[in-house]
């Protein structure tokens, strides 16, 4: 979508046009949502946009100007409608039988807003990470001296830019003040390290002097450690404090060790080890290695777990780190920014009302099957490989020929159904009555098929597919180029579960302590992650008796078989849907009473009464659930993308130009930022439509360039 | 006769550039400078701001600190014993760094072998010209980092030490004056343990830190 929405600028005059193929009824693949019963919004799972996501939000906020909606008749009419901040961040900690603790945080708003452009001074540098890291560092220091009462120093702050004299100014107040053995001390101690930090960021560091700072930051670890470790046997918060800083100052020190301040490949340097791997040989204690901060924050929320097996966490240091080092201190505007309704309705609806004014065809219920080569004994000589003809399978016709109209109306919303509507369909009641699943990678029924040629029909083609799709409908070209196989072999995706729960009570009656609309993870597998979603209530048409006053989010891998089903096996999402069901319900039953104590009173059972169902017919007792929304994401094309050790490097960039008519688009591919999320696919589009028409430039792609 | 299909032009480049010379920012980038011309301009940059720090320093340190002298060394000797003492893994390294991050590298590396006499020799690839006269009974490697235009003022080397606390300081080290240029005299006495020595060069009228010096004694 963003390819199309690139290529469709009003400044390339209608140089490009563009039709969009697309399997089923819906936009969005991953990020597809639809309303169901009582227009509850149902969603492939948890979507929150962060706030360093630099390309999504500029997209979105162009797409919400140039649609020029009205406020007074479209409740969703600006992209500040759309998104809202949402700071409040946390990861659960505990046992799998508990007792489970929240530890939360919001984070403060930052200068600026996502998408607005970006100043003089370059973001995205190492060393200036560095500088963030230890003011950081600072100020968790501060915070557990102000707990443990100890006295504040008088000392003014470093300067921004130090001389040499005015750090040795500082030593003599550290000496003063007794050493890095006070906590007072340590502040002083860390505003040295700020400060020679912030003279490397503005001055390439002379021969040696990495060697040196790493001693440096390596004795202030060890000074630190003992002291806090000590203060963190009576105090949890400084234990906790604790284990973000022992983090910070092992990824400071990881990254003058690795060279990471002027490597040319970045954090690419780092990817083949894996993110915990790399933090223990840097010398993250045991705790800090294994605290909810690393696991909830770096494996959980990014479902990094290798063929879903919960046993096998890995995740690429270098994006990792990348990533982390993004979230926290590039944000802009806030941490999180939710989405006021489905991402379907938020992201996808407006996108496809623009980009059909803007004269951009879509042709729904088009299955592609293959994207068939020129044979190669044919090529000219000097002539490259191309994309010949696109073979669809076409799932459904419309009745009298015309297009198929998406979205439905909710109260002046344009949105997404969960279903598709079979009365446009040809023969639509007997697909209905037959189950035809539209977008079931293994429900191999058609209405027909469709072939466009190359000249004819089209000259250039961008593929937007999931990775996990691309062994099925590319088999020619990895059965012909060894990249491409390596590609579909290493970069693996994972299949994912989700579910949904509309209860009566608000959040603080069900006994959750923490802040309203908070999102946490690294909570009890199976579902790791959970955010509090109440505000999408008032988007959702239930009747005033049965409002519900909460709902509730659940994410996390789902763990896979050995190999993909064949696709002869049409009830495989249903089984796997079934799994999720039957996970879900145990998971109420048995876990979620260490969030909502006042939901499960008792160890061994959940208030199913607490469930509100938009039907008329309630069942009672753990058939209740029934009621409400699950999901397993099994789809090849659905699956996510990881972003696993050594990986990088056989990912293939939207802007190969091997196959000269053929460009590739999804957060699978070597677009800058290597991870499933939002940001990457629309980087990766915006990379696709420069393929094709040189726009936007790559330094126009912000982040693209990144360490 | 059909149209010709249509080809994909190649791109610039597939890959990121993950660099540290991104560190120029969008402003250069957006309007339009190759990557030659943005390394160029920055290189031009540092180089201006060094230069300006080099002279703010030169200034600071023949006003501000003209009358604290006394105040400066033992400010830095006292540094040195806390950090010493406060974890021997990185005893002298503070001042190494402060100073290695605010002045250009100038080694001064003597040949291995070569010390075993006493000697006057130019340091070989010391832009600053700084002679060494060293006598070693062994191998000994010396590498001494100076900020432009040190030569001239009158050079003080405190005292250079090992990370092992244990081990003695080497304490016959100087600068000698009386030709254009001082001398960096060095006297490694035979019993003087294996190690790699520290120290940091300061202006003896200001007492401002100028340089490091680093002296790796290895076994015969």
């Amino acid at each position: 979508m963003t390819a199309a929405f690139e290529l469709t600028r009003p400044e390339h005059q209608g140089r490009y046009r563009v039709t969009v193929y697309q399997q089923g009824w819906r936009l969005g693949g991953k990020g597809a949502s639809g309303r169901g019963v009582a227009d509850r919004v149902e969603e492939h799972g948890l979507h929150i946009w962060m706030g360093f996501y630099e390309n999504a939000f500029r997209i979105m906020r162009e797409c919400y100007a140039e649609l020029g909606r009205d406020p007074a008749s479209c409740r969703i009419a600006t992209w500040r409608d759309a998104f809202f901040p949402a700071s409040e961040v946390g990861v659960m900690e505990g046992e799998a039988d508990g007792p489970w603790q929240a530890w939360t945080a919001s984070f403060p708003p930052m200068p600026g807003l996502p998408g607005d452009p970006l100043g003089e001074e370059n973001p995205f540098t190492v060393s200036g990470y560095l500088v963030r890291a230890v003011r950081l560092l600072l100020t968790l220091l501060d915070s557990v001296r102000e707990r443990q009462g100890a006295a504040a120093t008088d000392a003014p702050p470093w300067s921004s830019l130090p001389s040499p004299e005015s750090i040795l100014d500082g030593l003599g107040r550290l000496l003063r003040y007794g050493g890095l053995a006070t906590l007072a001390g340590l502040v002083e101690g860390a505003r040295g390290l700020q400060a020679l930090f912030e003279l490397w960021s503005r001055f390439p560091p002379a021969r040696g002097a990495e060697g040196l700072l790493d001693l440096l930051v390596e004795a202030f670890t060890k000074s630190a450690g003992r002291l806090l470790e000590g203060l963190a046997e009576t105090d949890e918060e400084v234990r906790r404090l604790w284990s973000i800083a022992d983090l910070l100052l092992t990824v400071v020190r990881g990254s003058i060790r690795f060279g990471l301040v002027t490597h040319p490949r970045g954090f690419d340097a780092i990817d083949d080890y894996d993110y915990r791997e790399w933090l223990e040989i840097n010398g993250a204690s045991r705790s800090t290695l294994d605290s909810p901060f690393v696991r909830g924050a770096a494996y959980d929320l990014s479902f990094s777990y290798e063929g879903g097996d919960l046993a096998r966490p890995r995740t690429s240091a270098g994006q990792a780190l990348r990533g982390a080092l993004r979230m926290f201190f590039t944000y802009r505007g806030a941490f999180f920014w939710k989405m006021s309704s489905g991402m379907g309705d938020v992201v996808f609806a407006p996108l496809y009302e623009l980009l059909q004014r803007r004269g951009v065809r879509f042709e729904f219920f088009h299955r592609l099957e293959n994207v068939r080569l020129a044979d190669a004994a044919g090529l000219a000589p000097g002539e490259r490989p191309y994309v010949e003809a696109l073979e669809f399978d076409v799932q459904a016709k419309v009745r009298g020929g015309g297009e198929y109209r998406p979205l439905i109306d909710v109260r002046g919303l344009p949105c997404w159904p969960s279903r598709s509507d079979y009365g446009q369909l040809e023969d639509g009641e007997r697909l209905e009555s037959e189950g035809w699943d539209f977008e079931s990678f293994w429900d191999l029924r058609k209405a027909g098929a469709k072939v466009l040629r190359v000249g004819e029909d089209f000259d250039f083609v961008v593929l937007g597919v999931g990775v996990g799709a691309i062994p099925h409908v590319c088999r020619e070209i990895v059965a012909r180029d060894p990249r491409w196989r390596r590609m579909v072999d290493r970069v693996q995706s994972v299949e994912t579960q989700a579910f949904q729960v509309w209860m009566s009570p608000g959040v603080a009656d069900l006994g959750w302590k923490g802040p309203e609309g908070v999102t946490v993870s690294g909570f009890v597998e199976p579902f790791d992650t959970w955010a509090d979603m109440g505000h999408l209530l008032a988007e959702e048409s239930w009747p005033a008796e049965k409002k519900p006053r909460s709902l509730a989010y659940f994410c996390s891998v789902l763990p896979m078989p050995a190999a993909e089903p064949d696709r002869s096996r049409a009830s495989y999402p249903a089984e796997r849907r079934e799994e999720v069901r039957r996970a879900a319900v145990r998971f109420l039953e048995r876990d979620v009473r260490h969030l909502w104590p006042a939901a499960a009173p008792s160890a061994d059972g959940f208030r199913w009464d607490l469930l509100v169902s938009a039907n008329g017919h309630v069942p009672g007792g753990a058939e209740r659930f029934s009621s409400q929304f699950w999901t397993a994401n099994v789809n090849p094309s659905d699956r996510y993308t990881l972003s696993l050790p050594g990986t990088a490097k056989d990912r293939i960039s939207p802007l190969d130009n091997t196959y000269d008519n053929l460009t590739i688009t999804g957060d699978w591919t070597s677009c800058g930022l290597i991870a499933g999320c939002v940001e990457a696919a629309v980087m990766s589009g915006r990379l696709a439509a420069h393929a094709i028409c040189k726009s936007p430039t790559l330094e126009d792609i912000v982040g693209f360039d990144h360490p | 006769m059909s149209e010709p299909r249509l080809r994909r032009e190649d791109p610039d480049r597939t890959e990121p550039n993950r660099s540290f010379s991104t560190t120029l920012g969008p402003d250069a980038t957006a309007a339009g400078e190759d990557f030659v011309t943005r390394g160029v301009r920055m290189g031009y940059r540092l180089v201006e701001e060094q230069m300006r720090r080099g002279q703010q320093a030169a200034q600071q340190a023949s006003t501000r600190f003209s009358s604290s002298r006394g105040d400066m060394r033992d400010l830095t000797e006292r540094a040195l014993r806390f950090y010493c003492d406060l974890c021997t893994d990185a005893a002298l390294y503070w001042f190494d760094t402060a100073a290695a991050m605010t002045i250009p590298s100038v080694p001064a590396d003597q040949p291995e072998g070569e010390a075993a006499a006493a000697a006057v020799s130019p340091a070989a690839s010391s832009s600053a010209s700084i002679p060494l006269d060293i006598a070693s009974s062994r191998p000994t490697r010396v590498t001494l980092n100076l900020q432009p235009g040190s030569e001239g003022l009158p050079l003080e080397v405190l005292p250079v030490r090992s990370r092992d606390v244990s081990k003695p300081p080497l304490m016959d080290v100087s600068f000698q004056t009386g030709g254009t240029l001082p001398v960096l005299r060095i006297r490694v006495p035979s019993d003087q343990p294996a190690d790699l020595y520290h120290g940091v060069v300061c202006d003896q009228q200001s007492g401002a830190v100028l340089g490091t010096l680093s002296v790796e004694i290895r076994e015969s």
